[in-house]
């Protein structure tokens, strides 16, 4: 239990901008919702195997106290973190994690949010189809030329990406700032015509992010980034930065 | 001799500011018109500074301390019903005819489900009622007017939607279409009618521009007089000068018929040079009869909050430029005190400075500070001090719920509410002297930081504003917007829309791809 929490905290809570998320569990699969204040980042998720505790659907608020609960020294080892039900218009619904370490003389109770609340909060949304133009796996040195950029061009809250001989760039700042670009990605067949912008705290945060990455950028002004934790398959959306 | 500073003869070419009358106020000028008619509301406590309550009436040219002959008042404050005669209503509807006065329409009050009604409805009756009743108001209290726009921010709130029946963002621009329409037909022959621009973001901009431009097009025999700039287009200055540009390339910027574009609400004084720069660009390159307005009510909502301007603050190359208000003198010691309140504030270190208007230079701290220890307000509850027992109009201790004694935790106020009034003229001289100052200031080559960028060269907004402007291809003009975009996108707007680094955002493009 509590390394799927992590997972999950870690690949939500963790890019700085998600404080809330959905579960949305069946016996056949367990979903993950999730969208930034700033709708900066979509997160839709889905656990590699349905975890039989999240049948039901329900909030995960205050992203940030769970983390801290599960980093507690108390419960990393042989703690008994189990999700709590309780009968809600005739069915057990899922209401909260409680936390107990291995003596039993240690305990935290984390609440959940209902079902209509989140539902209110978390509104479901369907992303249009548009075509991935580009799709690649990023490598770690570009992961690294990427962080170097951002730190060069802390001002800049956005970089562009545009297509130049089959390779894509990321660009920092313009004529009238300091600048700065560099090759993301050799070889990436498709084309970019528009030079979309993106936030780079969270595109450097999601790079971050433990799993294996794919990034596919549509010329719609739209980036996809999944990454398979190997728990769950995480999809981060995000949608450009325009006027 | 009535010594006056006529602001009026002071305002030069610089884009106008609109004092948006707060009816508490015109309150003050019109009922003491009437004193046969209506019990004085002010009774003896005109200080012996200012000669009468015309005097207080900026519309007045030959009384006023402070003469100034533009202002804005709002559907939303006034009374509109023009048959009966409302002696408070006066400053507005008796004002002369040398004034000019634009009026709001209340679109906001919709937007704020303040006017309910389910005006997505073209046959709900409460909705028409108000539509009819606003046009005629304009009709006959106004130089120019507004659509009555419906912000397309209105179906976020779910009070206010529901109060007034706009669902989605679709919803506000078709009542806005009807509306206009209706407009378009009701208006009074005199009345001229601005075309208000709302939106949320540059793609909802666009969007209602390209659906409303046709009011103010030679599609109808008279078409809508000027723009008015509300959402996004009040806040935005990439957004404004695209818009801009885009109107007066479609021919609807026109000498002698779309002659005036209005500013809703923003009370910034950077904004108040730029609009100047927008106006002169515009004259100078396109359309010599442009003029550019902006109001706020900062003044009358200030003092409400119990603010008082003391000054400008206007250094070259400040970070920011603005009137600074502080809290002020309201003690009951300084009641019937006869030193005057501006020597009075400062001496007692409430102030570091405090500038006179024509109005406090005429005011005792008495005059502010009304009550004293022991006196009644009008409804005869007594003045006391911090640490005495509250008591009722009776003179009996006023009791909680468990029948002890309530002991005052802080004086009583000394200010009654001529002392609001008083307080609100001073801050009204004090916000046109500061805009009409800092436009002197800044046609002396003093500029605030946010007008100007010298980080490698200079670039100043000024100049770009006038390139943009003197172009006569379309798309070079776009090129320069485009390519100054970081300076403009720097220029901080008001409270309201998204300004500053947060105009790039997520929002537009979340919208397009999620459903």
């Amino acid at each position: 239990m509590r390394d799927y929490l992590l997972d999950l905290v870690e690949h939500s809570y963790d890019l700085g901008c998600i404080d809330l998320i959905k579960i949305t569990g069946t016996d056949t699969a367990t979903s993950v919702d999730g969208l930034a204040e700033d709708k900066s980042v979509v997160l839709q998720a889905k656990f590699a195997t349905p975890v039989a505790d999240y049948i039901g659907t329900f909030g995960m608020p205050n992203l940030a106290k769970l983390k801290i609960l599960l980093n507690i020294g108390e419960y990393k080892e042989n703690a008994d973190i189990s999700v709590k039900r309780q009968d809600r218009n005739g069915e057990q619904a899922p209401v909260g994690l409680h936390f107990k370490n291995a003596a039993g003389d240690f305990k935290n109770d984390y609440r959940f949010m209902v079902s209509e609340i989140v539902n209110e909060k978390l509104k479901g949304v369907k992303m249009k189809d548009v075509p991935w133009d580009i799709e690649f796996e990023p490598t770690t040195a570009s992961i690294m030329r990427l962080k170097m950029q951002a730190q060069a061009n802390a001002e800049e809250t956005t970089f562009q990406t545009k297509t130049e001989d089959g390779h894509l760039k990321f660009l920092f700042g313009d004529h009238s700032t300091h600048a700065g670009d560099f090759v993301f990605q050799h070889d990436v067949g498709g084309k970019l015509t528009k030079s979309w912008s993106w936030p780079v705290q969270q595109f450097i945060a999601i790079m971050n992010l433990t799993g294996d990455k794919t990034v596919r950028i549509s010329d719609s002004g739209a980036t996809k980034i999944t990454v398979d934790s190997g728990i769950a398959v995480y999809n981060y959306i995000l949608p450009a930065q325009s006027k | 001799m009535l010594v006056q500073d006529n602001l009026t003869d002071k305002q030069s070419d610089y884009a106008i500011f609109l004092p948006a009358i707060s009816s508490f106020y015109a309150t003050y000028i019109g009922a003491e018109r009437y004193p046969d008619k209506v019990k004085s509301i002010i009774g003896d406590r005109l200080p012996k500074g200012i000669p009468n309550m015309e005097a207080m009436n900026w519309l007045n040219k030959q009384e006023a301390l402070f003469p100034y002959k533009w202002s804005l008042y709002s559907a939303g404050h006034a009374n509109m019903d023009l048959t009966v005669h409302v002696p408070k209503e006066d400053m507005v509807r008796g004002r002369s005819a040398d004034t000019l006065m634009v009026a709001d329409s209340g679109g906001f009050q919709i937007a704020k489900g303040v006017w309910p009604g389910a005006w997505a409805d073209t046959k709900d009756k409460a909705a028409q009622k108000k539509r009819e009743a606003v046009i005629k108001w304009q009709s006959g209290i106004a130089n120019y007017g507004m659509t009555l726009d419906i912000p397309t921010w209105t179906y976020l709130d779910p009070k206010a939607s529901e109060a007034c029946g706009i669902k989605s963002y679709q919803d506000a621009v078709d009542a806005t279409l009807f509306n206009n329409e209706f407009f378009m037909e009701a208006r009074g022959k005199d009345l001229k009618i601005l075309n208000v621009l709302q939106g949320s973001n540059h793609t909802e901009a666009d969007s209602w521009y390209d659906t409303m431009k046709k009011f103010c097009s030679d599609k109808y025999d008279k078409p809508f007089d000027g723009w008015g700039m509300g959402g996004q287009n009040m806040c935005d200055l990439h957004l404004i000068l695209r818009r801009l540009v885009t109107i007066i390339h479609e021919g609807l910027l026109e000498k002698g018929q779309h002659d005036w574009m209005h500013f809703l609400g923003t009370s910034k004084l950077e904004w108040a040079l730029l609009l100047t720069d927008i106006q002169r660009s515009v004259r100078r390159h396109h359309n010599s009869n442009f003029t550019v307005s902006f109001d706020c009510a900062s003044p009358f909502l200030a003092t409400a909050n119990g603010q008082v301007y003391t000054r400008l603050r206007a250094d070259d190359r400040g970070k920011k430029w603005s009137y600074l208000m502080e809290a002020t003198a309201d003690n009951l010691k300084y009641a019937y005190g006869t030193d005057k309140f501006s020597d009075v504030v400062v001496r007692d270190g409430i102030h570091e400075r405090f500038d006179d208007s024509p109005i406090s230079a005429g005011c005792t701290i008495g005059d502010i500070c009304k009550y004293g220890v022991g006196d009644k307000n009008k409804i005869g509850t007594p003045k006391i001090l911090a640490g005495d027992i509250d008591r009722d109009k009776n003179g009996n201790p006023i009791l909680d719920s468990n029948g002890n004694q309530i002991v005052r935790g802080r004086d009583s106020t000394s200010w009654d509410s001529f002392s609001y009034a008083l307080l609100m003229g001073h801050n009204v001289w004090q916000h046109i002297y500061a805009v009409q100052e800092s436009n002197r200031l800044y046609d002396q080559g003093i500029m605030p930081a946010m007008l100007v960028n010298e980080t490698f060269t200079k670039v100043t907004v000024r100049d770009v504003i006038d390139e943009v402007f003197a172009q006569k291809d379309f798309d070079k003009s776009m090129r320069l917007l485009e390519k100054h975009s970081k300076l403009l996108d720097s220029v901080i707007g008001g409270s309201r829309g998204t300004t500053g680094k947060k105009i790039v955002n997520s929002k537009t493009q979340f919208n397009a791809l999620f459903d």
